[in-house]
Parts: C-alpha cells; structure tokens; sequence
C-alpha cells in the first residue's frame, strides 16, 4: 500500500487530500510551518537552529537562514512577504531579510526560552510570549522593548495579534487564556479552563473569536465579545484527536468551498473538520510520529505539516 | 435612607487614611514610564538624578553599574546642561566610616529599581555563581525543581555550607567531564596492575558508533575551549599520551579515541579533531559524494518547473521593459532642453522693438505678501521680489552630500565644493542660489517667453517685452531648465530603484539550485511519481498487448501455410464439396488482425481434422 493515500473516513462530501510532496533536507525536527501570505512561500524553523524557505506549491528549496544559537519553536511572516521573525531557545529572536537572506535585528530581553511570535498587520510591532511567563511587545524598526505584560503564573505558549493589531491573545500553562489591549497593555479579558492552553489565535476575520487547544485534546472555540459580559463563552468544542503532551498548532482553511479546521494529533494523523458543523471530516495519514505543525496555504488548497520524528515536511493538495 | 448613607460615609471616612489614599492611587495610577525611551521596562539596570528625580536605564545614559557604584551624587546631563553647576559626584576611596554608610546606603538607593505596585514584580533571582557551559538544558534551569533528593535534603538544611545542587541544574558536560576523569583514573590504576598489554594491529579496527565517539571529542573540545585552565589541556594530553600506550574495548568513556578514516578504501587513523587521515581522502569522500548524489537530484529539480525561477524571469523582463521607458524618457526630456536652447539663443538675436513695448503692459493694481519675507509687495514686481528674496534666504543654507555626482551628459547638480563641509552642493546647477550668479541681461534682449493661448495651447507667439522691464515672466528660462532637470532627476531615481530589483532577481536566479542546496534537500513529488507509475503500467501494458498481437501474426503465418498446403488437397476435396465451404476458409485465412482467434483456432483444427479425415 502506497504510504500517503488519505483514509476514506468521509461523513460529509469529501475533500480529498492527497499527499503532494515529501520535502527534506532538516537535519532534525521541524518545529513551525508557516505559508507566506503571498502565496510564493512556505518558511519551515526548526530545533538544528535554521530556518529553510521552500517553494509553497513545488516545494523546492529555496535559501537557509542562519544565526540563531539555539533550536526554533515558531517563525512568523510579515504581512508583505519580506520578513520573518523567529523565536529561539536562545532567548532571543530575530527578524530575517528574506531576499537578502540575512538577520536584520536581534531582539534580546527575554530571560528564558522564546516559544512564540507574530508579527501585527502593519509589520511594525513583533509580539513574542516566552516560558519567563512574560509578554513582550517590540518595536520592529528600533529592536527596542516597548511593553512587557506579565500576569502569567506559567510558561506563555502562544502570542497572536488580531487582524488590526488592537489586540493580542496568549494563552499558557497556568489555564488561562488572555486577551491584553496593545495600546494601554492591560489585559481586557481572561478565560480560565481547566487544562493547560497549549495554542490560541484570533479568528482571522474581525468577528471577536478565539480558537485555543487545550492539553486534554479538545480545540475550542471562545467568544469573547467586547460588550456583553455575558457572553464570554465557549460556544464550540472539536474532539476526536489526541493532544496532551506537545503544543500542537491549529489552522484554519477558508480556501475551499467550506471552512475547515485543521489540526495535528500525537497518534500520527492529521484530523480536518468542518467548521461549522465540528465533524470529522477527514484523517490524513503518513506521518511516522506526532503531528505538531501544520500550516494552510493562504489561496490554494494546499497543507504543509511537518512532525516530530523524521525530519520531513509533506505537503498534500486537494482537487477541489 | 439617607442615615444609612450618613453612616455608611461616616464609617468610611474611618479609613480614609493617608496611606490607603496612596495605596489607592498607585493602584489606580497608569503604569510609570521612565527614562528618555519612555517605556515602562524597569528590568534592566537604571540610576535616578538626584535633582529631578527622573529614573534613567543605564544603557540610556551610557553608565554601567559598576561605574554607579562609584556615583555619589548623579546628575543627568539634561539637569547638567541648564545648571552648570551641577556636576557627578564620585566617591571617595578614603572616608569616616560614618560617611561611608551614608554613602553606600544612597548609592544602592540611586543604582536599584522603582518600585512597582500595579504590576507583578519579576521574580529576581540570586546571582548565583555557577561553574557550567551556560546553554545545556541542565544550565539552562533557573529555579530549583524541589522535587528531587538534593532539593528535598537542602528544605531540611538551613545553613549555607552544605547545600547540594539541585540534580536537575547540574551541567551535563562537567558530569560527563567528571565522569571521563573518574574513569580515566580508574583505568590508569588497572594499567599499572594488569601486565597484559593489547597490541592493536591496523586490521583490527574495533569499529566505534561515530556519533558516541564524536559527541565525547566535540565536548571534550567545548570544554576546553570555554575553560582555558591549564590544568585540562595538560589532561586531555595525558589521554592522548595513555591511548597510544594502550587500547582497550572500552573506547566510549575516553576523551581522544582514534578512529577510521572516513573514506571507505583507507584503513589509516582519522588525524586529530577531523574524519578522515588526510586531505586527499576528504576530497575524494567529497567527490564520490557527489557523483553518486548529484545527478539524481539535478533530475528531480529538473522533473517539474520551480515557480520562483518562472516568477523571476518574468520579474526580469518586466524590469528590462521598465528601464527601456525610462530611458527613452530620458531621451526626450533631452531633446526638450536642446529646443528650449535653441529658442532662447534665436531669441537673443532678436532685437527690441522701441513702439511695442508699452502696448502690451497690462498694469495690475495692489499688493501681496512675500512668501518668504512676509513684506508687503506690489503686484507689479511681485514676482521679481519673489524671486530675489527666496535666493538671498536659500543661499545662506548649504544643501549637499559627500559624493560627487557621476552622471554622464549634461551635469544635472550643482556639485560645488564646500571646502568647509567637504561636500558636494546637490542643487540643481540651473537653480543654485548660492553658487551660480545671475547673468547680466543685456538692455536690448527681449523676454522671449512662448506666449500661452488660454492658459496651456502654446503658440508661435512670445512676450516681446525687454527682458528687464518684463513683470511676469521674470527667469523664466531658468525655471523652465529647472523643470526639465527635476524631471530628468525623477527618472534617473525610478532607473536606480530597477537597477537594484534587477540586481536582486539575477541573484536569485543565480543562487537557486546550488550545489549544496541539491545536496542536503530533496523534494520528493508523490504526484509525479503516481502519473509516473501509471504511464509506465500503460507501457507494459502496451508491450503485452504488442507482444500478443507478434504472437497472433506469427500463428497466423503458421495457419496460411497450413492452409496453402490444405488448399492442395482440398483441390480434390472440392471437386466434390461445393465451393462455399473453401471460400469460406480462403475468407477466413485472408482475414487479418480482426479475426478472432477463437475462430482460426477452430478453422485450423477444422482443416487438421479434415486433413486427418482426408488421409
């Protein structure tokens, strides 16, 4: 049986993936994928300090980008498709050129391992959570700290702004998950759950939602409405995969005739389910051990996930 | 209602303290902002100025801690500049002891931190001094775990001395180095009383896992490096010395073990601190290398177009286009100056005409404003004012750069030397007020300036007006050579900004699929592979089919002559048998491919059992 034809697990109409490309060439697990948000782009970090940028649909290599001393957890594009940020165990992260292929900042502050960054719509501010427990905001032209929130009692897991840069939400082991206002750097909102938040992003268009994973292997879906106080609440939950142990990400593909929401899981498979109906739609197999990023192609239906063990990333097309 | 209020003030006026005012308003007071960056980061090192008590980072006002700690008395250079006075006080070395407290006692005030109480505090942590490499995950743990046997007996201590370090904050490379030592001395013992001394011949390579071998020399190498005591070099020179002497089984718990050559054909030992005895064997590793993996993946690269190199070509072509029209641009702008010249030199050689001067002068009443002086100037010879008031105030600014302009053609900047500056003016050379004087106008020149019908339709007319005298159209070639030039500036700027994105793409095209990149990444395309794998079942497929099709051609022959040889004899047969049945066989053996098999195969037993029956 040829390893990659996607599993007939089909409860509605199918969108079938099929895997597209293997690419290699890390030397040890891929921790982050992320596409351009032009399209031409996939930017892969990774624990052997580098990152790679390949072709998003061809998938060749393009260029390595080096300087960082320790292994990556995340990379993050701005918004024109010319700089990254990445965070590193280093405790430092650096904005890269992507044409030039060199590092244009060093952004040093935080006293323990970076695991998270963004960067906001305008690509001037870079938001970056790190296991000291503190947020920092900073100022990308000057490399300088602009504000550090603190009020986690744990590692931060995750950082993202919203699509107009007014908020930022970070969630973290302490089981809260909190949406801090950029200006005044207060935090306007919190949501305690019971578990462990491992990941959490803004819903990409300005509707006030937010999708975190939590470590008991449920992806919810909170509404935190500025308004009401009532109304801050979970209003969907997505089950069937497994997710304890790693901070698996999350992404959502609004490419297709539907929305769908796509997840990594630590039993080697990648689970899709319908937005707006949370059922499975499909599992992608072909991995060899836990899934723990994905990302979505900005305009094409294309996935790239990457795992733990081999040091591959596969990329998978549907032909909708 | 009301008295319940009253009471309820009352009681609350109770604890209108003072201090819980205060309490409150920190609270409620926005985060502080110190510094001249303004920002509320109060982590790093930071000194207050004791006369306007404003908190400063040290790395803002170029003053490291150590040197705080020598400050008495800090002033910033803000307070410095509007009191001279003022001035930093250093400590003394020498003082009463009764000074020396007060002293310390402020210097600690000035060099720590404000006090925060809206916001968490950053946990600090004791400067502890420990002996580790800084950046192995057991360095990199801040805080003792309490959960371990050392942290748990350390809870029991109270005092200092004996405290054990937490298991997980030991740094792993001096257990190991630890480790290596203990063994080393271990075996040294056992080498002094064992007698049997192992003679190693070259054939006898014990093979080593690499990876064991080469983690222990490269941290082996990081140890020393970070740590320049003499002391470890000299060990790690008694290994090398002790290895020569004797080689055991036990290679892992060794610092300098040799090794193989890398190269698959040498059997000498790998030279120190690389994999393989020589340069020649590391290059010819290379070379097989790469002859074996390079072609392969050139043809993967090759199987499917790279995006990006399309994209960069047609980037590329675009850009070459562009440049094309900027330069013919260029172009004209030049033929537009060199009418322009011609007009005012055939002007010059015409002379005034005394009786049409007054004629044409529209007088205007009123006055205006300079722009730039702000007096009041008639309308009349406004724009002469203008004029001459803009240059007088231009010339006293110098505008230039350091580099001369190297433009061919018509120098477009002014580039005069500024011995002062040491630059370059970058005015326009037609419009410099500073370095180009007004030319003497002739009294017998007239204006010149191509007369306007409605406002844009120019037309053969000009303004015949003596140059001097003309209101309106004052330096109106300068303006119009000024204009030509900007213009001719723009464009040269839109050919730098293509001349770099050209740069770019061609780098980009030049760097892709490098010999390195092909090497260490390969991009496996499981689509391709399948349409691959379907067109060569469609070939086998077609093979079989070709293959059944020379068998059936072959049986056919073996039928024909079969059937020629039956036609003889059925000759006799037909004398007798009606001529159906033979034309029905010839039809049948002159049929071809459509025919089926199934029915030659039972013509021909046919004809066999006829040819039976017939003899």
């Amino acid at each position: 049986m040829e390893e990659g034809m996607s599993s007939t697990n089909f409860s509605v109409k199918p969108k079938p993936y099929t895997l597209l490309k293997t690419l290699s060439g890390h030397s040890k697990a891929v921790t982050s994928l992320k596409f351009s948000p032009d399209g031409n782009w996939l930017a892969s970090g990774s624990a052997d300090n580098k990152i790679r940028i390949w072709g998003a649909v061809d998938g060749k290599f393009l260029k390595a980008l080096e300087g960082h001393e320790l292994g990556l957890s995340e990379v993050a594009w701005s918004t024109n498709s010319e700089r990254l940020v990445s965070a590193s165990d280093d405790k430092t992260l650096k904005v890269w050129d992507v044409n030039e292929g060199t590092c244009l900042e060093t952004l040093e502050g935080h006293s323990d391992f970076v695991v998270s960054c963004d960067f906001d719509f305008f690509s001037s501010l870079v938001v970056s959570g790190s296991f000291d427990q503190t947020v920092r905001i900073w100022i990308e032209d000057t490399g300088r700290c602009a504000t550090v929130l603190s009020g986690h009692a744990e590692p931060v897991t995750c950082v993202r702004f919203n699509h107009d840069a007014s908020l930022i939400v970070s969630s973290s082991y302490d089981k809260f998950c909190r949406i801090w206002d950029v200006g005044t750097g207060n935090c306007v909102k919190s949501l305690f759950t019971g578990t462990a938040v491992s990941f959490a992003i803004f819903f990409p268009t300005g509707s006030k939602f937010v999708i975190l994973t939590t470590l008991n292997s449920k992806i919810r879906v909170w509404k935190y409405d500025g308004g009401n106080e009532g109304a801050n609440k979970i209003i969907r939950s997505f089950k069937g995969h497994k997710n304890e142990e790693y901070c698996i990400n999350v992404a959502l593909s609004l490419t297709g005739p539907k929305q769908w929401l796509i997840a990594g899981s630590e039993d080697r498979l990648i689970y899709l389910w319908d937005y707006r109906t949370g059922k499975i739609v499909q599992k992608l197999d072909g991995h060899a051990g836990e899934v723990l990023s994905i990302a979505c192609h900005p305009t094409q239906n294309v996935i790239a996930s990457a795992d733990r063990k081999d040091n591959l990333i596969r990329l998978w097309r549907s032909n909708m | 209602m009301s008295s319940k209020h009253s009471t309820q003030e009352e009681i609350a006026k109770q604890f209108d303290l003072p201090e819980r005012q205060s309490k409150i308003d920190t609270l409620l007071r926005e985060p502080e902002i110190y510094c001249i960056c303004r920002s509320s980061d109060s982590t790093r090192f930071m000194i207050a100025c004791d006369a306007c008590e404003e908190w400063y980072h040290g790395d803002c006002v170029n003053i490291t801690q150590s040197e705080a700690n020598n400050i008495h008395h800090y002033y910033c250079q803000w307070c410095i500049e509007k009191d001279p006075s003022l001035e930093i006080e250093y400590k003394k070395k020498s003082g009463s002891s009764g000074q020396s407290k007060d002293k310390s006692q402020k210097s600690e005030r000035k060099a720590g931190r404000p006090k925060k109480t809206a916001e968490k505090s950053y946990p600090e942590e004791k400067v502890e001094k420990r002996k580790g490499c800084g950046s192995c995950t057991g360095c990199l743990n801040r805080r003792d775990c309490g959960r371990c046997e050392n942290c748990k007996k350390n809870k029991k201590k109270e005092s200092e001395k004996n405290k054990k370090t937490c298991l997980k904050r030991i740094c792993i490379e001096s257990k190991e180095k630890d480790a290596i030592q203990k063994s080393m001395k271990e075996e040294a013992s056992s080498i002094l009383t064992s007698k049997v001394v192992n003679v190693v011949e070259e054939d006898d390579w014990v093979p080593t896992p690499p990876p064991v071998a080469s983690t222990s020399t490269k941290k082996q190498k990081a140890i020393n490096r970070k740590s320049k005591k003499k002391t470890e070099t000299k060990t790690r020179k008694k290994y090398v010395v002790k290895d020569s002497d004797s080689r055991s089984s036990d290679d892992e718990s060794k610092g300098e073990e040799q090794r193989q050559c890398y190269w698959y054909e040498c059997l000498n030992a790998a030279r120190s601190g690389s994999k393989y005895c020589s340069d020649e064997c590391g290059i010819r590793l290379a070379s097989d290398r790469i002859y074996r993996l390079l072609p392969g993946r050139i043809q993967e690269w090759s199987l499917t177009p790279a995006v990006a190199e399309e994209k960069n070509k047609k980037d590329l072509e675009d850009i070459r286009r562009k440049q094309l029209e900027c330069r013919t641009a260029l172009n004209e702008l030049e033929n537009r100056r060199n009418t322009l010249d011609a007009h005012i030199e055939k002007i010059q050689q015409i002379a005034i005409d005394p009786d049409a001067d007054d004629e044409e002068v529209e007088e205007e009443e009123g006055s205006i404003a300079c722009v730039t002086c702000g007096h009041e100037v008639a309308v009349k010879t406004c724009i002469k004012h203008m004029e001459r008031c803009y240059n007088k105030y231009e010339s006293q600014t110098s505008f230039g750069s350091g580099y001369k302009t190297t433009l061919e053609g018509t120098p477009i900047f002014c580039d005069f030397y500024n011995a002062a500056n040491g630059t370059y003016c970058k005015r326009l050379k037609v419009l410099c007020p500073e370095h180009s004087k007004e030319l003497k106008v002739k009294d017998t020149t007239i204006c010149g300036y191509p007369l306007l019908q409605n406002v844009i339709g120019p037309t053969k007319a000009f303004c015949k007006i003596s140059k001097k005298r003309c209101n309106r159209h004052h330096c109106w070639e300068k303006l119009r050579r000024a204009e030509i030039d900007l213009e001719k500036v723009r464009y040269w700027l839109k050919l730098d900004e293509l001349l770099e994105q050209e740069r770019q793409c061609k780098q980009a095209l030049t760097n892709r699929a490098g010999v390195l990149g092909l090497l260490l990444h390969s991009t496996f395309d499981h689509e391709l592979r399948e349409k691959i794998q379907k067109q060569m079942a469609e070939a086998e497929l077609k093979q079989k089919l070709a293959e059944e099709e020379q068998m059936k051609q072959q049986r056919q022959k073996q039928h024909r002559m079969h059937d020629d040889m039956n036609l003889e004899y059925d000759d006799f047969e037909m004398k007798q048998q009606p001529s159906k049945s033979r034309e029905h066989r010839k039809a049948h053996a002159h049929s071809s491919s459509s025919s089926n098999v199934t029915t030659e195969e039972m013509t021909a037993s046919k004809l066999y059992k006829r040819m039976a029956s017939g003899n």
